[in-house]
């Protein structure tokens, strides 16, 4: 079908339009907003379709109702129609046609026409505005989505499809996507039990091992005790057989000893003993007297020998007589020769004490100590002792004064050279007195000077007041010198005068002046000259004074010249010698010169009384050296006569032999000893003289005792003492003859005995014999042998007999224990003590032994038990058994799921590849119309199986979903896909002429250029096309590309054009264009300038023509008895609403098209798109577009369009605006409100804004999308600033704009775990910011939501617009009901109006509304 | 020179008390026997050795498992040993990977006729028989073995024999002694899989062995596999292991007898023990096959193998090819365990073993000769691409798959390890028959 002409009569705006001809391939039409394009393509559907219900609302409410009505002519499969669409009151409108050829009805012509186009295939892919190309959901309608994808999915598809679902569920089953179910999981399980367990086994097994250790051990161990316990036992009964053994042995053993011992004796003399004791005593007898005899026998032997004689001294008996008779005459003479000896002795000694040291006796002998010489050595000593006294006192007397003298010298010495200065000290006196003297004088002077100075002093000052006093003060001289004037001049006045007239008073007054003049010269003269003579007096004076006073100084100075120097050096100790400085003389003053003075006056004084004394020494000291000079004499004198006595002296000592000496006392002592000695030597000559021939006599006989000594050879004897020894020698004699006597006797008696004794030694040999004829018979040497041979052969039968019987007793024992050798060492070292107590302690190990052998066995049997428990226990190869089998499942489960894993990667590479190569048609139609709109950029459109959506791949290969295209570019895809689309409908034979409202303003230059290619290329191919568009450049592109468009009259003013005409004016129209946006660039810039713009709703025009309501609501108002504007004028929103009493119709929503189509209908030039702007702007009725400003309005106007920038035909300038306020002063009013405002001017719109209030609580929104009215605004925009989403206050928006949220689109795409990091605040976690998604995304997406609303919504858990659009609202209404019930909720809401169930179903019906999140 | 007359008996991986792998579910009374499999085999072994009167046991290696801590496996060697020690026979013990010397609890007092070799040690043991040798016994090691030959084979003969005989002289390879550390630490929870590797001697060995040691009999140790080489002079031989414990050890096993006759001859006999049978059973299951005949023809299957007397239990695994319905209801357990009841009930009286059976089903390419569609074409296509680009494709999928966690990718990984690569690509592209081929199906009809 093509169209070659349109022709309205009556539709919406348009009356009597004619378009033609038309062309079969693409028809532009130009035409500004408002112009009736949209109105042209729902004509066009309405004919072939019929007209929509909201249509014939429109047209029913339209009050001139002339029946809506449009014809077509199209060419149709090669006839011509002309087809006409005319309303009726009911249905869609009555179809009727003309052809050239008849034969068909109507409806056969419409069914050849749609050609299985239904209306909505139609709506949405032939008869498409920028709404249906802006959204995806218009290509997802059932019959759309079936032509789109429906047969992508052949059974092919379908099989891949399933199969998939079928490993997906294979997958799961075996192991599912979280790793947490499956059977793999389950026997992964069951193996790590398993393992479990048998890591177990292992100390198991360890224990085992351990357990059959320990049994060995105790094994071993049991072994060793029973061993130990054998051991024991038979050492106890060797211990037990050794203990009863012992004895009968030791017996035996001591007996054998014993039999050892005794000798084995064969043959024994009965009674031998007895006989062998005879013998014994007989012979004892003998013996003892043999023995008696004996010894008399030798004791007189001993006493003859005792009486043997000594010879030589019988020899010499008679000297020995003789010196004993001398000896008692000799030993008289000893004694006395002994004393005289003695005496000799000591004079001797004594004289050795008289003699010095180094005296020798001879030195002595020679002084002779003779009275005379004793008689002369005393005097001499008495002289030179009394001499020698003399001398010495003489000397000391001297030398006391001598020294006395000396230091009187000093002194004087001393003091004068202090005082004199080598000056005599009559001298010094002298010059000291004349000092003095002139010192008196000068202090005298001195004091005369000062007298005379103060003396002059006072004249002087005397003098002074004397003048002072005596002159006149300066001011009476001046007075009366002035009186002397006064009168000179009256003088001269009186001369004057006298001359002429008063000569008299001229005199008077002269003689005046004369008269005080001279008194005053009078009384100078008397007071000056008084004064005069003192003065003068006084002058004298002091002159006197004067010269007085000058001598006086003189006369010092003079004084002064002579004394200072002297008296100053004086005083420093000086010699006055040196005069040369006496020109330096310096100035004394007063007072120093008077204390220097003083001072030298007090020192001169002093001096002198000093030199006076010195002269009285000196005279003292003279004396004394003449008394010193007398006494040196005398004591000289004295010198001489000793020298004299001790000469003297000398010679005596000399002349005595003496030695000399000046010691008187040494002389004497000297004498006395020498006197002494000689003394002792004589009396020592005599003694020795007296006992010489003493010691001669004793001596001689002592020789003749020796010599007789010699002579006996008897030395031992002293012969130093010869007495003794002749005493000793008489005696011998003596006793040697009584002792010859003696021994005759006894040799006598010795001879008797010797006889007797003889006799008894025979006796005695014939005994012996007797008894050793009896020993020999008995076996023995003697007798105790034989005795004991006796005894033991007795013992010997006694022992044998007992060793027979402990040896039968040992035969016994041994035998009780045969095993047991007896050991004769153990027998040996047998102790029965030690036997018994290491049986006792071998008992006592034996029953240890016995209990740990119990023990020992307990354990062995215990552990094997345990050991036999652990060797049946087969729990370790069960266990790793169904480990085995277990993971021989898990083999067979991981190959099945390899293999499913595997036709998973197999199936997957075949879909995708099936997916590539066998994507319908229309996609691939599509694809290549992609390129083209594209420019190449995007190649491919496909669809994955199953799925309802279209994927693209661009240029680099990458898949894009339609969500991430941009909207120029999605855009491009949807008309892509629609041209397919038609393409296929066309090849397919349905040749329904394509209707593109506007479509390409989105598109960019190159792109829209492309798709004018496009286009044009499909309208080559017999495709036609009207396309509408309201923007200039994309008319004048599509004449470039060599169409001609249709430039639409307005429809206000195109009553009066005829189409035809305007047709052909197209170049003059174009012109008359320019001229109108030349003129109308004052009030408008598209508009070609209406002088008075119609209204856009008239009172009858159906509430279709309203715009914004879709076709249910449309039915809804219809049902309510709504056709018209009018009617919905009418009638109150309320009353309205509540007469639906549909969800989706709100009273809010009916208010909000009431004020639409009041103003559209009251204020001209407001179209009724216009006037749902200017209602989503908040101005609802016309006295407020009336009284609104300019600006303020434009503000509302604008920042709404913004939100509704896509809207071209929307576009609002601020000129219209200023003409709407220009034509709202002069609205017309609807009758009701006419009727109204007459009763109730005040009420209505008050209610009304209450209503409206009521709605939009909050009136500060200016964000709306105005694409329905029945879906109210969104209240959230993706490029809204960050603070506006819910919950999110200032403050957190300044933080999230630190960290780069600015917008909402931004807060949307941030990563909630990233920002709550960024963010750093304690409160808002990454949950909150999650939270606040949800909630963002909810206001964002649902239109009419308020960021409370999609708080509660989000808190009530509800995150996706679908969710709550699928909820039913009791459901929704309980669950907010109890959410606001709470704190969190309350703290929400704060004071504001709970929700109610009316908005809650709203917020259901919007969420059914709700835009997607990346398109909005 | 003619050997010493000897008889001994050469025993590997006995694995006492090991469990056996790869059993799935199976009767109490089953389960107790293959608990008990090792043990029963040891049992008989012992009997063995004193039934042949022989004069040594020489077990070479892998014992039994250290790692398993087994207590019976102990008390049965002690058991066993000490019977033998009652009949004065001697027990060489070369410890194996498996079974370190430091396992064998020293400490503990073996029996007096056990005698242990340290892998490390390389001198040359005399095995006597009353004062005469009748066997040299050395551990060779691949590295020093020719170091620490200090002693021509034939002097020693010379030394030691009086006779003209000489005695037998065996080595002993020990299995991989010094990974042994390594492998120890590495799978220390996981069950010991044995080495299965083909690589039984030591590389060169062959090439300098001969020449350098001639052993008359060469005791392998490695891997279970029983296999004997020629050698010249002498034989390497490996008895396997004397109980298999997995349908992976099926074939023959048991210990060897080797008896050495005063010609110098050396024989080895197969002394077969196992407690336990291994049978993979195959079977073809024709498409129009009944379920009775397929009984039958199992039956026939089973009874065509006698069991000896030794012998406690069969473990049967069905590998049945073949397609169809009957093929298809054998995909059920139910119908697994029916089928299996039956026969053990069939052939009680004349098998007195238990038996268990398992299947293994592999279905034969039924759609050959259907033109499969596209999409399986496409399917099986990308598998293949998936298989032949990826270097190695199960691992691949455990990284391809990122949900996996840390420890799931190990034990995933892990289990990639004993999988079958190529059985689970089959069973993907039967997958993918299955499904896919329904969807051609409905193509076709619609």
């Amino acid at each position: 079908m093509k169209i070659t002409r349109i022709h309205v009569d009556q539709f919406g705006k348009w009356n009597d339009l004619n378009l033609a001809p038309l062309n079969t391939g693409i028809n532009v039409f130009y035409g500004p907003n408002e112009t009736g394009k949209s109105t042209l393509m729902r004509m066009i559907r309405g004919i072939l379709y019929g007209f929509q219900p909201e249509e014939m609302r429109e047209h029913s409410r339209v009050s001139n109702s002339v029946p809506w009505s449009a014809l077509l002519d199209i060419q149709h499969k090669g006839q011509a129609y002309e087809i006409r669409r005319q309303t009726n009151s009911k249905g869609r409108g009555n179809f009727s046609f003309q052809a050239e050829s008849r034969g068909t009805s109507g409806q056969t012509l419409l069914t050849s026409l749609h050609a299985g186009v239904n209306e909505s295939v139609y709506e949405n892919v032939f008869a498409i505005g920028l709404n249906e190309l802006q959204e995806l959901g218009t290509l997802h309608g059932d019959q759309v989505a079936q032509h789109i994808y429906g047969l992508s999915l052949g059974p092919e598809g379908q099989a891949i499809l399933d199969v998939s679902d079928q490993l997906t569920q294979s997958r799961q089953k075996l192991l599912s996507s979280d790793l947490k179910t499956g059977k793999l999981v389950d026997l992964y399980q069951q193996l790590d039990d398993v393992n479990l367990k048998l890591g177990d086994l292992e100390q198991q097994a360890q224990r085992f091992f351990k357990l059959s250790n320990e049994l060995q051990q105790s094994q071993a161990d049991s072994d060793s005790l029973k061993k130990r316990k054998a051991g024991l036992q038979y050492q106890i009964r060797g211990h037990r057989f050794l203990d009863r053994a012992w004895r009968p042995w030791q017996e035996v053993q001591t007996l054998h000893q014993k039999l050892k011992r005794l000798p084995a004796i064969s043959s024994f003399p009965e009674n031998g003993v007895a006989l062998l004791n005879e013998y014994d005593q007989n012979l004892k007898q003998v013996e003892g007297k043999l023995g008696e005899l004996k010894t008399e026998i030798q004791r007189l032997g001993k006493e003859i020998e005792r009486y043997e004689l000594d010879n030589d001294l019988l020899n010499f008996a008679s000297n020995i007589q003789s010196l004993a008779e001398q000896k008692d005459w000799i030993a008289d003479l000893e004694q006395q020769y002994q004393q005289g000896e003695s005496q000799v002795q000591d004079a001797e000694q004594a004289l050795n004490q008289q003699l010095g040291q180094d005296q020798t006796f001879n030195e002595i002998r020679h002084i002779k100590t003779t009275p005379d010489n004793n008689q002369r050595l005393i005097t001499a000593a008495r002289a030179y002792r009394l001499a020698y006294g003399k001398r010495k006192n003489a000397h000391q007397r001297y030398k006391r004064v001598s020294r006395k003298y000396q230091q009187t010298l000093a002194l004087l010495q001393e003091q004068s050279s202090h005082l004199l200065h080598g000056h005599s000290i009559d001298e010094e006196l002298q010059r000291a007195r004349e000092r003095m003297k002139h010192l008196e004088r000068l202090s005298q002077l001195r004091f005369r000077e000062s007298e005379v100075l103060i003396r002059q002093e006072a004249v002087k000052e005397q003098l002074l007041r004397l003048q002072d006093h005596a002159r006149i003060p300066s001011w009476a001289q001046k007075m009366l010198f002035s009186f002397a004037l006064a009168g000179m001049l009256l003088i001269v006045a009186g001369i004057w005068r006298g001359v002429s007239d008063a000569t008299l008073i001229g005199l008077i007054f002269c003689l005046a002046g004369v008269f005080y003049g001279g008194t005053a010269w009078a009384l100078k003269k008397h007071y000056e000259i008084n004064t005069d003579d003192q003065t003068e007096e006084m002058q004298d004076e002091i002159w006197a004074l004067d010269v007085h006073l000058r001598e006086t100084r003189q006369e010092i100075d003079r004084l002064l010249e002579d004394e200072f120097f002297s008296l100053k050096l004086v005083t420093e100790g000086h010699s006055i010698s040196s005069h040369k400085h006496q020109e330096k003389l310096p100035t004394l003053n007063f007072n120093d010169e008077n204390i220097l003075r003083t001072e030298l006056l007090h020192e001169l004084a002093l001096k002198i009384g000093e030199l006076e004394q010195l002269k009285v020494a000196q005279d003292r000291s003279q004396k004394t050296r003449l008394l010193l000079v007398k006494l040196r004499n005398r004591s000289q004198e004295i010198q001489r006569v000793f020298s004299g006595k001790r000469h003297e002296w000398c010679e005596c000592l000399k002349q005595l032999g003496l030695t000399e000496t000046l010691k008187i006392d040494d002389a004497f002592q000297m004498w006395h000893q020498v006197s002494n000695v000689n003394l002792h030597a004589n009396q020592l000559d005599q003694e020795k003289r007296r006992i010489k021939p003493l010691g001669e006599i004793v001596n001689m006989y002592y020789s003749r005792v020796r010599d007789l000594g010699q002579r006996m050879n008897r030395n031992q004897h002293n012969f130093d003492k010869p007495f003794d020894v002749i005493t000793e020698w008489a005696r011998e004699l003596d006793t040697l003859s009584v002792r010859q006597e003696e021994r005759t006797r006894l040799r006598k008696e010795e001879q008797k005995l010797r006889q007797e004794s003889d006799a008894l030694q025979l006796n005695r040999q014939e005994l012996e014999h007797q008894r050793s004829s009896l020993l020999i018979q008995g076996g023995a040497a003697n007798r105790e042998e034989f005795i004991q041979r006796a005894t033991s052969l007795e013992e010997r039968i006694q022992v044998e007999n007992l060793l027979q019987a402990s040896q039968t007793e040992l035969e016994k024992v041994s035998r009780s224990e045969q095993e047991i050798a007896i050991v004769e060492e153990d027998l040996l070292n047998f102790n029965p003590d030690e036997n018994t107590e290491h049986l006792e302690m071998l008992n006592l190990e034996l029953e240890d032994i016995e209990r740990d052998l119990v023990s020992v066995a307990e354990n062995t049997g215990r552990l094997k038990q345990d050991f036999q428990n652990a060797k049946t226990d087969r729990s370790a190869a069960h266990l790793r058994f169904e480990r085995e089998q277990i993971l021989e499942q898990i083999k067979q489960a991981s190959e099945k799921w390899f293999t499913s894993e595997l036709s998973t990667v197999g199936l997957s590479q075949l879909r995708s590849e099936y997916e590539r190569t066998c994507q319908p048609e229309t996609l691939t139609i599509a694809s290549e119309y992609l390129r083209q709109l594209t420019n190449g950029k995007y190649r491919n459109i496909w669809t994955p199986l199953g799925e309802q959506f279209p994927k693209i791949d661009d240029q680099q290969g990458h898949t894009l979903t339609v969500n991430e295209l941009s909207s120029g570019t999605r855009e491009q895809l949807f008309l892509a896909i629609r041209l397919a689309m038609v393409e296929r409908f066309r090849n397919r034979g349905v040749e329904l002429p394509m209707i593109l409202d506007d479509v390409l303003v989105n598109f960019d230059q190159e792109r829209t250029i492309a798709a004018i290619e496009t286009l044009n290329a499909i309208a080559e191919k017999g495709q036609q096309i009207l396309f509408f568009t309201c923007h200039l450049h994309l008319t004048r592109l599509f004449e470039d590309h060599g169409g001609s468009p249709v430039w639409l009259p307005d429809t206000n003013s195109q009553t009066s054009s005829s189409p035809a005409l305007f047709h052909q004016a197209d170049n003059l129209e174009q012109k008359s264009d320019a001229e109108i946006f030349t003129d109308s660039s004052i009030i408008g810039s598209d508009e070609p300038a209406p002088q008075v713009p119609a209204y856009g709703l008239e009172w009858s025009s159906p509430i279709q023509s309203l715009g914004t309501l879709d076709d249910a609501q449309i039915r809804g108002l219809n049902q309510a008895g709504i056709q018209t504007i009018d009617d919905l004028l009418n009638r109150d929103a309320d009353q309205i609403a509540r007469k639906l009493q549909q969800d989706h119709l709100s009273a809010g929503l009916i208010f909000e098209w009431q004020s639409q189509a009041r103003l559209a209908s009251s204020i001209r030039g407001i179209t009724s798109s216009q006037a749902a702007l200017l209602v989503s702007c908040g101005i609802t009725e016309t006295n407020e577009v009336a009284t609104i400003a300019l600006e303020e309005l434009w503000a509302l106007v604008e920042s709404c369009q913004q939100s509704s920038e896509d809207h071209s035909d929307l576009v609002i300038e601020q000129h219209q605006i200023q003409q709407w306020i220009h034509w709202a002063q002069q609205a017309r009013r609807h009758r009701s409100d006419r009727s109204d405002t007459a009763l109730q001017p005040e009420i209505k719109p008050s209610k009304n804004s209450q209503a409206g209030r009521e709605y939009r609580r909050d009136q500060s929104h200016v964000s709306t999308d105005n694409q329905s009215p029945t879906i109210p605004p969104f209240y959230l925009n993706r490029s809204m600033p960050v603070e506006e989403a819910p919950s999110i206050g200032s403050k957190t928006a300044h933080r999230l704009e630190k960290i780069g949220i600015f917008t909402i689109d931004d807060f949307l795409q941030c990563n909630p775990e990233f920002v709550s990091g960024k963010l750093t605040v304690r409160h808002i976690n990454e949950q909150t910011i999650r939270q606040w998604k949800t909630q963002t995304k909810l206001a964002c997406c649902i239109p009419g939501l308020r960021g409370h609303d999609a708080q509660i919504l989000a808190a009530c858990g509800f995150s996706e617009p679908e969710i709550i659009a699928h909820t039913s609202p009791h459901e929704l209404f309980e669950k907010v009901k109890a959410f606001v019930k709470t704190n969190k909720g309350q703290r929400i809401l704060r004071n504001g109006k709970k929700p109610d169930f009316k908005e809650i179903t709203d917020w259901i019906n919007w969420s059914q509304k709700a835009r997607a999140l990346r398109a909005a | 020179m003619p050997f010493v007359p000897t008889r001994f008996i050469h025993a590997s991986n006995l694995r006492l008390d090991h469990q056996p792998q790869g059993v799935g579910a199976v009767s109490k009374e089953s389960q107790t026997k293959l608990e008990d499999c090792t043990l029963i085999t040891f049992e008989e072994i012992i009997k063995a050795c004193l039934k042949h009167e022989i004069d040594f046991l020489l077990l070479t290696g892998n014992t039994f498992i250290d790692q398993d801590y087994s207590i019976r496996a102990r008390i049965a060697l002690i058991d066993g040993f000490q019977q033998l020690a009652s009949e004065n026979i001697q027990v060489f013990i070369i410890p194996g990977q498996h079974d370190p010397l430091s396992a064998w609890d020293l400490q503990y007092s073996w029996p007096a006729n056990v005698t242990f070799l340290s892998p490390q040690e390389h001198d040359v043991l005399d095995i006597r028989r009353e004062e005469e040798t009748v066997a040299t016994l050395q551990i060779l090691n691949a590295s020093h073995y020719k170091m620490h030959q200090p002693l021509k084979l034939n002097q020693r003969n010379q030394l030691f024999n009086k006779h003209d005989q000489r005695a037998l002289s065996i080595g002993c390879i020990p299995a991989n002694s010094s990974t042994e550390a390594a492998t120890r630490s590495a799978d220390r929870k996981q069950s010991v899989p044995l080495t299965l590797s083909e690589e039984i001697l030591p590389p060169d060995w062959q090439a300098d062995q001969t020449y350098e040691v001639p052993v008359d009999y060469l005791a392998l140790s490695k891997g279970t596999q029983r296999h004997t080489f020629e050698m010249q002079p002498g034989i390497a031989h490996h008895p396997g292991t004397a109980q298999g414990l997995n349908f992976n050890e099926c074939k023959n096993h048991g210990v060897t007898l080797v008896t050495v006759n005063s010609e110098g001859l050396l024989d080895h006999r197969l002394l077969k023990v196992t407690s336990v049978r291994w049978l993979i059973l195959e079977l073809n299951l024709d498409q129009g096959l009944s379920r009775q005949q397929l009984i039958q023809l199992m039956q026939q299957a089973l009874l065509s193998r006698q069991p000896a007397n030794y012998e406690k239990l069969w473990m049967v695994r069905w590998q049945i090819k073949g397609s169809g319905g009957l093929f298809d209801s054998l995909r059920s357990f139910k119908n697994q365990r029916g089928l299996s009841a039956e026969l053990v009930t069939e052939s009680k009286d004349r098998l007195p073993v238990l038996i268990e059976q398992s299947f293994y089903l592999q279905e034969t390419e039924v759609y050959s000769s259907r033109e499969p569609s596209d999409l399986i074409h496409l399917y099986q296509q990308q598998l293949e691409a998936f298989k032949t680009e990826t270097e190695s494709p199960l691992n691949q999928l455990l990284t391809h798959t990122a949900q996996l966690d840390q420890t799931w990718h190990q034990r995933l990984s892990a289990s990639v390890e004993q999988m079958d690569e190529q059985h689970v690509f089959n069973t993907a592209i039967q997958n993918g028959h299955n499904w896919l081929s329904i969807s051609s199906d409905e193509e076709v009809h619609s």
